[in-house]
């Protein structure tokens, strides 16, 4: 609660900040600084207390903790990262952090939500500033493009979560989780074809916000698109939020009828993988190969909701740790990209031709990145596939182990492609040698690949706190 | 930290130095380097002395808990840090050290990025030491694994003109082969417990823990421990003991469910084969080795020659054998076929190659399939022959990696047609080429002959003693020797022999000289070795032959 309130304030702010010309360097750190404050409030306070607001409306319990703690962090990780980005951009900067800061508010409603009132609203809080940010270079063609897509897409997509909430509401006479819940386990047996409409419509939605085939084809476009601070904002944190969200709704709320829709979630799940991780083999260009590369990512996510015959503590520390793994090394990946950019004008691998030897730095964290997304040993990318096959064969799944198995392998050569232009590449010009980062970029980054590296080789840390 | 902990990360101290070491310092990263693999190989000779040659099980246990996973109604999965010798590790453990030392002298001229040369250097010698001495299935994973990042970088960055290609094949084959190890690793985890671990849940207590241990497992062979106190396990050691099986899961010995014709166990003993094979590599998976090689420096060429080679068979035996013996007797056939088959095929391969480390490359896939064939047949001297033989074929291509190193660096050409009458010019080189050449033929009295012996007579006497596979297997792999000869004879007579001539006439017979005194450090060593284990194998077979006896003795009467 205290998260949602002091972070609306935040981001009324810095809005503000903006038309009284405050320094935005000032802007940043107080934005920066409330946010690891909310975050310290939330872990210290209610963790192991769970605590229901508005009526039921909101119930941080320690899964909405765990997740708020990793919207935040992610969040202010990227703000620190963003100066590579903001040194080229002049105008509107506070209004930049006030539309993030308004986003993560809708995320923590989406992941602490127990109403599928209050998940319809924390979506749209989420979205609509995101359909500003990913515009928000207006004299660029593609920027444009991918804003107009991602907004028509989403509003079609928000008609048809509204479509599903209602058919739900028709079939059950509630908004509640638990009373939904409740009624399937009553009903379990006789489900109308009404609630089934509902219940697939909810999922095709959550689908659109997590990028899961076939409803991903707009990832693409919108992430290659997008400035890519707010690419690496929408493949990290949004995506914490919207499997947040998704898991929150399908492992909890519809467990009693899972059989409804396992299946349908093992074809997603396999599909996302295939698709997302045959793609990414084709791309040159860096962003769009990580948007192929989520959608995969997002494909392993899903087989997390097929362990809803395992554990609580289990599945809640799989999907956990991989989110978290994944989004700590997209975000180290990312700053990398942004530091690039900032010399060179284009996203394809091309431009990272040489960079280990021009920045070592930079390859480093390129490649511990790399080699976690790609989920080799010791790093957390690893265990994280680890946690999810395991759990697979265990809940009797062989086939899509198999399948996800495959993927990895063909991951390899994608992610492998951008490794080799930064190590095994002569540069074309000397650009690359011109990046300069800050001391606090460097001991950020430094951290963070401890952090990858810590993680892969003490999951406790994250995996067993359920 | 105990000796065989501080013997894996050493060399993580010596990245520290050389990391904060700057630039302009770039002369001392060899030197740090040097230092450090140093102090493994007199750390590997301390384990020796350590070592009670006598007792054939597992020694110098270290073994600490290091991920517990509560999966609460399903009981726990428990990790742990494990470390330890026996006969097949031991020997492989101080040929590794020992040719890491090797390979840092051998990379003396590195100047091209050195700081990341040696780095990584380090983290490979680290990994395959780790991987050598892991007993826990994961912990072996990691560092199986974790070793294709260096080797990567290593073969990518000062390889050959088609480096990239190189790489990414090496890595991509391997890599599925670990992935398939993962599947079968995962399908284990879910299978079998430790049970003094699954004791201490269930606050059962016994006069010996020998005691306590046959209790726990008689109640679970009555399925009388609920399952939330099961604490399953990934120690290799605990896989391979019948009674730690859980009844009616998928792995349990007793599980009589066909997959596609195959029982569960069946399909994680051929995972794990594979997976396995790729590394060795044995045919029809061994196609990135040839590339791998040519691309690769040489001192990356002996590493992965004479170690990361032995990874994989070593794996085959300590995983695979160790944990499915009762397939490894189903299976034996096959096994044995892939051994033969490259024996023979890959000897055929070398006698048709133009480029010469092609030819050592090829000759390198023949020669592990001795040790995959000695693996197969799984009596006491074949195993015991295998071990040898993956030593002793440690130290003999490192020598030839070297040698060829040794013109290739002169003259940047590797073309066995490009050179005649090399021995009027570089006579010792000649010499050590000939005692190399000689050694790795299998001539008795070199280290060679005693491995394909030892495995010759295992595999002909395995149908008498355990009925695994048919002598014919081993009357097809002596035909391996002999085209061995034919292929290094002949190399020896287009090259060494006759009148000298060679390509670009007098620009290279110039630079043709013979050894320098840091090529000589490094060959007399290793040619030194050879000729010591030829007349006193028992150096190694003392170490080795116990634990080869007990694992042949424990898969025939599983």
């Amino acid at each position: 609660m205290v998260a949602l309130i002091s972070l609306s304030i935040l981001g009324v702010f810095s809005m503000i900040a903006g038309l009284f010309n405050v320094n935005t360097k000032a802007v940043l750190t107080i934005s920066i600084v409330t946010i690891l404050g909310v975050l310290g409030f939330t872990a210290g306070f209610h963790w192991n207390n769970d605590y229901s607001r508005f009526y039921d409306m909101l119930n941080f319990d320690n899964y909405a903790v765990a997740f708020t703690c990793a919207i935040l962090g992610s969040t202010a990780i990227l703000l620190l990262f963003s100066e590579h980005f903001f040194s080229n951009i002049k105008q509107y900067i506070t209004e930049y952090y006030s539309l993030i800061i308004f986003s993560v508010v809708g995320m923590i409603a989406m992941v602490a939500f127990d109403n599928l009132a209050m998940l319809f609203l924390g979506i749209e809080i989420m979205s609509v500033p995101l359909y500003i940010l990913v515009g928000s270079q207006k004299k660029n063609l593609l920027s444009n493009e991918s804003s107009l897509k991602y907004f028509l897409m989403g509003a079609f997509t928000t008609g048809i979560l509204l479509m599903g909430i209602t058919l739900i509401y028709g079939e059950t006479g509630s908004f509640d989780l638990s009373t939904i819940q409740s009624y399937f386990q009553e009903n379990a047996t006789d489900s109308s074809p009404i609630l089934l409409v509902g219940l697939f419509f909810l999922l095709a939605a959550m689908a659109f916000k997590v990028s899961a085939a076939p409803f991903h084809f707009w990832t693409p476009d919108v992430y290659q698109g997008s400035p890519t601070f707010i690419t690496a904002f929408m493949s990290t944190v949004v995506k914490i939020a919207g499997f947040g969200a998704f898991f929150r709704l399908f492992y909890i709320c519809f467990a009693p009828i899972s059989e409804v829709w396992t299946t349908a979630i093992w074809v997603m799940a396999a599909l996302t993988i295939t698709i997302g991780s045959i793609t990414a083999v084709f791309q040159n260009d860096i962003k769009r190969l990580l948007a192929y590369s989520s959608i995969s990512h997002a494909g392993y996510m899903l087989i997390s909701l097929l362990m809803v015959k395992n554990v609580e503590s289990e599945a809640f520390g799989a999907i956990f740790y991989y989110v978290i793994s994944y989004s700590i090394s997209s975000i180290a990946l990312f700053s990398v990209i942004m530091a690039v950019q900032k010399v060179k004008d284009s996203s394809s691998i091309d431009a990272f031709k040489g960079l280990a030897k021009a920045n070592p730095l930079l390859g480093i964290i390129a490649a511990v990145s790399i080699a976690s997304l790609a989920g080799l040993p010791p790093t957390a990318g690893f265990l994280a596939k680890f946690y999810i096959l395991k759990s697979t064969v265990e809940s009797g799944y062989v086939w899509l182990a198999l399948i996800a198995v495959t993927n990895a392998i063909i991951g390899i050569f994608y992610y492998f492609k951008v490794l080799i232009a930064i190590y095994f590449k002569e540069a074309e010009d000397q650009s690359l040698s011109l990046i300069a980062s800050s001391l606090a970029y460097k001991i950020v980054a430094v951290l963070l690949v401890i952090g990858i590296l810590v993680l892969g080789i003490f999951p406790d840390l994250v995996y067993s706190i359920f | 930290m105990d000796i065989l902990s501080l013997l894996v990360f050493a060399p993580l101290l010596a990245i520290f130095f050389i990391l904060i070491l700057p630039h302009n310092q770039s002369n001392f990263y060899k030197n740090i380097t040097l230092v450090s693999t140093s102090i493994q190989f007199l750390l590997s000779l301390i384990v020796i002395n350590r070592f009670d040659f006598s007792y054939p099980k597992i020694q110098l246990v270290e073994k600490f808990d290091w991920i517990t996973i509560n999966m609460q109604s399903l009981g726990y999965l428990s990790i742990d840090y494990y470390l330890g010798v026996d006969g097949l590790n031991l020997a492989l453990v101080v040929l590794s050290t020992f040719i890491f030392m090797i390979g840092v002298v051998a990379s003396w001229n590195v100047k091209e990025n050195a700081k990341a040369y040696f780095c990584l250097y380090l983290l490979l010698t680290a990994s395959v030491i780790g991987c050598f001495l892991a007993l826990d299935l994961f912990l072996f994973f990691l560092f199986f694994e974790f070793m294709l990042l260096p080797m990567y970088f290593l073969i990518g960055m000062w390889g050959g003109p088609r480096r990239e290609y190189a790489a990414i094949k090496f890595f991509l084959y391997t890599l599925a082969g670990s992935i398939f190890i993962l599947i079968a690793m995962i399908g284990l985890s879910i299978s079998a417990i430790e049970p003094l671990e699954t004791a201490e849940q269930m606050n059962l207590t016994g006069e010996t823990s020998a005691d306590l241990i046959a209790n726990v497992q008689n109640q679970l062979q009555l399925q009388k421990i609920p399952k939330k106190a099961l604490v399953h396990t990934l120690d290799i050691l605990q896989l391979s003991d019948k009674s730690n099986y859980i009844k009616g899961t998928w792995l349990s010995w007793d599980n009589e469910t066909v997959l596609w014709g195959l029982s569960a166990r069946a399909i994680v003993f051929l995972l794990l084969l594979i997976g396995f094979l790729v590394k060795v590599p044995s045919f029809p998976v061994h196609t990135w080795l040839p590339d791998a090689h040519v691309e690769a420096s040489t001192p990356i060429s002996v590493i992965l020659a004479s170690l990361l080679l032995k990874t994989g068979s070593y794996g085959l035996l300590r995983v695979a054998y160790t944990i499915l013996p009762d397939q490894a007797i189903e299976f034996g056939w096959l096994v044995a076929t892939l051994g033969v088959i490259s024996i023979i095929y890959a000897a055929y391969n070398a006698l048709a190659m133009n480029d010469l480390k092609k030819m050592i490359a090829y000759s390198s896939i023949s020669h592990m399939g001795f040790v995959v064939l000695g693996i197969a047949a799984a009596t006491a001297e074949s195993i015991s022959g295998a071990v040898f033989q993956m030593v002793s074929h440690g130290i003999i291509s490192a020598a030839l990696f070297l040698l060829v190193g040794v013109v290739y660096d002169r003259t940047h050409n590797r073309n066995i047609d490009s050179y005649r009458g090399l021995a009027s010019k570089m006579p010792i080189y000649t010499t050590l080429t000939v005692i190399t050449f000689f050694a790795s033929l299998g001539l008795p009295g070199f280290s060679g002959f005693i491995g394909e012996v030892l495995i010759l007579l295992g595999a002909f006497a395995a149908h008498s003693h355990n009925g695994i596979i048919s002598s014919w297997f081993a009357v097809g792999a002596t035909f391996g020797i002999l085209l061995s000869a034919a292929y290094y004879l002949w190399t020896l007579q287009r090259m060494f022999f006759g009148k000298f001539w060679v390509k670009n006439g007098s620009l290279w017979s110039k630079k043709l000289t013979d050894l320098t005194f840091q090529e000589r450090i490094i060959l007399f060593p290793l040619v030194f070795l050879m000729i010591l284990f030829g007349l006193f194998p028992h150096l190694i077979l003392n170490i080795v032959s116990p634990t080869c006896a007990l694992l042949a003795d424990f898969i025939i009467n599983r």
